[in-house]
């Protein structure tokens, strides 16, 4: 099934623990409405947890907001996320180790990463200007079935 | 973000003592779900978390259960996990915790 491409609009949240559920959530909504199956909706949750957790923990010292855009194109779904926090290229923290078995005194961080690498067929960083002012932009692309 | 129990139920089988969880293993309720299961590895010897109601595991529930892992055997505890679903045990398998855990497919595997 061809669906055409939608392009929403840019959505401004608080960058703070008590907005997480409710950015999960529309998010979750809009690829619900394009159709995604749930078993693509699981690995969204995933790669979102893992980068929305980290601009809300870590971006901002004080206070700051988390843009979400969502949008569609054939049968792949695109989910954008910026902040004006510190400047930081998540994609650069995979500590995963790759080769064998992990061993089981090794760094328990990583896997989120490594996840979101692995289940997302287009994950992007740049640092850029928007909204006026640089801006960590992160764009992940998951294909709806 | 909530800091909500995950729902848990244990019994005893084959010897091991069965800890049951339902539900999303998330960055709400990691801690509380390391923190139980830090209590029945404490209490018993042999522990395996039942994973067949887990609908949905992330990252920081990964870590919970490698930290549990190294708690156990830290210990002189046994700990492993059984019966994922499809979706859970695919994240398992991409990390390859699914071995460093000792899944088994049931609990008839133990």
């Amino acid at each position: 099934m061809t669906k055409t491409a939608t392009d929403g609009d840019w959505r401004r949240y608080e960058a703070e623990k008590q907005a997480y559920d409710i950015i999960r959530d529309g998010i979750i909504e809009d690829a619900e409405e394009q159709g995604m199956t749930p078993r693509q909706q699981i690995k969204l949750e995933l790669g979102l947890e893992e980068m929305l957790v980290n601009i809300i923990s870590y971006a901002y010292d004080g206070t700051g907001y988390v843009w979400v855009r969502t949008s569609a194109e054939g049968d792949t779904f695109r989910l954008e996320l910026a902040d004006h926090g510190k400047h930081f290229d998540p994609l650069e923290k995979d500590r995963r180790h790759t080769d064998g078995v992990p061993d089981i005194d090794q760094e328990e961080g990583g896997y989120g990463i490594f996840l979101v690498k692995k289940n997302f067929s287009f994950v992007g960083y740049e640092y850029e200007e928007l909204f006026g002012k640089m801006a960590n932009h992160l764009t992940m692309e998951l294909p709806l079935s | 973000m909530a800091n909500e129990l995950p729902e848990e139920t244990r019994q005893t089988k084959n010897g091991w003592t069965v800890w049951q969880v339902r539900g999303h293993i998330d960055l709400m309720v990691a801690d509380s779900f390391f923190a139980q299961g830090e209590s029945v590895i404490r209490e018993n010897p042999k522990t395996v978390l039942d994973m067949s109601l887990i609908e949905y595991i992330s990252s920081a529930g990964l870590r919970a259960l490698i930290r549990l892992k190294k708690y156990a055997s830290m210990n002189g505890k046994a700990f492993t996990i059984a019966g994922a679903g499809d979706l859970v045990l695919a994240v398992l398998r991409d990390c390859r915790l699914d071995i460093l855990l000792e899944h088994r497919a049931s609990l008839e595997d133990l």
